[in-house]
């Protein structure tokens, strides 16, 4: 039996299956494999695909060869950091809350008028090989906005608005309108109210959507999931003042995490929800996960991570919409997530970091006890520390706080500051001094990070070891474009009880900016930046959206 | 109902027509054979055998769960059919080829996502079938010799081409 016995064709299927790393290996097999597996863009785009971390969305309608132009043309550019800036927005007025989804940029814009405030959206998709490019504005909003998000590939706004009229109790409502034109979404089912008993201070809600469902978490206050086709509530959870819901992010359109953040130490739970059409049962618990115990008490934690909005395979989905999408989306078990812990210790708030991917939360271990936790007391896996921190990365320090980490499949971005001058800001709030900016993509997909441990290798350029501090990794990273850092237990100023050790390690790429820079986000494509003007106060925020991405030019145009 | 085969070695076999269905090319030729034999010049007694087993089998599948994307990239395979294709290599180059000829999308394709006929012209693209699918879990793992060993690869490179593959590659290894 030989190799000939098959015909290429199956052949070619066959090595469709496989790994990148396997891929290489085989290579050096036979003169044929190896221009099989460079030359067939069926081959070519499985293992970029797998090495990008990707998956094809599998309905695209895009030629093989276009697809695979697209993806490399892309993870050439995050990979070397080569990504141009190509176009700049002006944006004027106060920029309260934005959003970039799935190629879209929107931002809310209000006005006050007289008597009467006014809020809108104004919505730009940005230029890529799929699309030229447009913006436009939706009309001004009856109500207040309180918060947004979107999902362009059901062409999908989510509005947030809390009222209180004088008779009633506080309320809050979802609309879900159209991304083109700002009204009613035709596959909606209308508003949804929810009465709140608590008024709510928080100008900003957390919201997500995944598919059909849209989750909301008020202030610690309330928690659930609303299925925006149906209005049927599929989860729905009340304050509990010793118990509060940090936060929570959906893992896919089954499972989302709620972040207890009082408890000791602080967990994550994995739920599962039943998506059928009326299904009203609560959600199950599926598993527990501690995270890092702290001396002192949380203050808060976030979680930052970016599943595809959309189901690429759902039936009738997966299809084009007028916006135009990737033929391809980040692998769910492969995305990042970053978790911000911030401590309160004597009266000053300190911050950790983990980072950790998704696949940790999908794994089964051994060794993983069990409390009767369900809701009719059944046992319920409780994953202690030592089971998971070493998928995981742990550093002292918030290298991503709340407004400069931004997700997108296994990458984030670090928007990081270095003051350069000794000025201290001024009480009045003129803040004179000057930074140096950096904005750095770190990746936790290991095919980034064995590649850029190979390019320090050949080098000769040690890996970053433990100890070390934020400022050196800083300089460091100015010095050279690649780092690859691993974490280790940080010891000094610590506050967490035990020794969490992660292994998880970190591939990053320095890209240099123009000091205006305040905002940095990240998506399948591109990196926006967010670059003030001189007069940044005084004209009321104004300034300009940059955009750095790939060489379109080089790739042919999709149609 | 029956439907009578016929195999490249002149072997008859009865088939039930609801088992031969599962055979998108007999399902095609049944049509136009009226009550004559198929003949499958292409396909021996003995894969044929095989397969038919898997057709009985399967011939009352109803169609598996949505796959909803969240699964990982393995090669996964159900019981019965790993057993079922747990035989030696000739066999299961002939299974492929024999499935590839007849248009056994879903023995080729473990896709089940989708229904039977849109197996069938969307299936085209990527997909993993049961014997590919096998195949590809005896590549994995293994060195570039072993790999040679296993489907009787002669080595074409010299010496310094070799050398100059495995370095490029070398990142990707133990990861």
């Amino acid at each position: 039996m030989s190799q000939a016995s098959l015909p290429v064709e199956i052949w070619i299927r066959i090595l469709c299956n496989l790994p990148c790393n396997t891929l290489l290996g085989l290579k050096q097999v036979s003169k044929t494999f190896y221009h099989l597996i460079e030359t067939d863009p069926r081959v070519q785009y499985a293992l970029q695909l797998d090495m990008a971390g990707c998956e094809d969305v599998g309905s695209s309608g895009k030629p093989i060869q276009d697809r695979l132009n697209y993806l490399k043309s892309i993870e050439t550019s995050f990979k070397t950091g080569s990504l141009l800036t190509k176009a700049w927005i002006p944006i004027n007025g106060g920029t309260r809350a934005y959003e970039l989804q799935g190629g879209v940029y929107a931002q809310e814009r209000h006005c006050e008028d007289g008597n009467s405030q006014k809020s809108g959206i104004n919505v730009c998709r940005l230029p890529s090989l799929l699309h030229p490019g447009a913006s436009w504005s939706l009309p001004d909003f009856e109500y207040w906005l309180t918060d947004f998000t979107l999902n362009p590939h059901d062409d999908l706004l989510v509005t947030v608005e809390k009222s209180r009229s004088s008779f009633d109790r506080p309320w809050i409502i979802l609309r879900f309108l159209s991304l083109t034109d700002g009204y009613r979404h035709q596959q909606s089912y209308g508003p949804v109210r929810i009465q709140s008993d608590h008024c709510d201070s928080r100008q900003h809600f957390i919201i997500h959507i995944m598919g059909d469902f849209v989750g909301l978490l008020t202030l610690k206050w309330h928690f659930f999931i609303v299925n925006w086709k149906t209005g049927t509530f599929h989860t729905r959870s009340d304050h509990d003042p010793k118990d509060p819901i940090h936060d929570f992010f959906f893992l896919d359109n089954t499972r989302f995490v709620l972040v207890r953040g009082q408890r000791e130490p602080p967990e994550f739970e994995i739920y599962s929800f039943h998506h059928s059409g009326d299904d009203r049962s609560q959600p199950t618990l599926l598993a527990v996960y501690h995270l890092p115990r702290t001396v002192e008490p949380v203050q808060n934690i976030t979680c930052r991570i970016d599943p595809p909005s959309f189901l690429p395979r759902s039936p009738g989905g997966g299809s084009q919409t007028k916006f135009g999408h990737l033929p391809f989306y980040p692998r769910l078990e492969d995305r990042a997530i970053v978790v911000c812990i911030d401590v309160n210790m004597h009266g000053s708030s300190m911050s950790y970091t983990l980072v950790t991917r998704a696949s940790s939360l999908f794994k089964v271990r051994n060794g993983v006890k069990s409390e009767a936790r369900g809701s009719n007391g059944e046992e319920i896996p409780v994953v202690e520390g030592k089971l998971w921190m070493k998928e995981t990365f742990f550093i002292h320090g918030g290298l991503a706080n709340n407004y400069s980490c931004h997700v997108y499949g296994s990458r984030f971005l670090l928007l990081h500051s270095t003051q350069l001058d000794e000025n201290e800001a001024s009480p009045g709030g003129n803040d004179t001094r000057i930074y140096d900016y950096a904005l750095t993509i770190a990746d936790v997909n290991p095919v980034m990070v064995a590649w850029v441990r190979s390019r320090l290798a050949s080098r000769g350029d040690p890996v970053l070891a433990p100890p070390f501090d934020e400022d050196e990794i800083r300089q460091r990273m100015q010095q050279d474009q690649y780092r690859v850092i691993n974490s280790n237990p940080v010891k000094t100023r610590c506050c967490v009880e035990e020794g969490w050790t992660g292994e998880l390690s970190i591939a990053l790429t320095t890209l240099s900016l123009p000091r205006e820079s305040v905002v940095g986000m990240i998506d399948g494509e591109r990196v926006l930046t967010i670059r003030k003007d001189a007069d940044w106060r005084e004209r009321g925020r104004t300034g300009a959206l940059h955009i750095h991405t790939h060489e379109l030019n080089r790739t042919p145009t999709i149609g | 109902m029956s439907i009578t085969i016929v195999t490249s070695d002149n072997e008859q076999f009865c088939v039930e027509k609801l088992v031969a269905q599962r055979i998108a090319l007999i399902e095609d030729m049944v049509e136009n054979a009226g009550d004559r034999p198929i003949p499958l010049p292409n396909v021996t007694a003995s894969v044929l055998r095989k397969i038919l087993e898997y057709c009985e089998h399967h011939k009352n599948d109803p169609l598996p769960p949505y796959d909803d994307g969240s699964r990982s990239r393995t090669t996964h395979i159900s019981e019965w059919d790993q057993k079922f294709i747990t035989v030696d290599q000739e066999m299961l180059f002939e299974i492929i080829l024999a499935a590839n000829y007849l248009e056994m999308k879903p023995l080729l394709y473990v896709r089940l996502n989708v229904p039977r006929v849109q197996c069938l012209t969307a299936c085209n693209a990527v997909a993993g079938d049961i014997g590919c699918k096998t195949v590809a879990n005896m590549i994995k793992g293994k060195s570039p010799e072993e790999i040679r060993k296993l489907f009787n690869i002669v080595n074409n490179f010299t010496p310094e081409e070799e050398a100059q593959i495995r370095k490029e590659a070398e990142w990707a290894e133990d990861r």
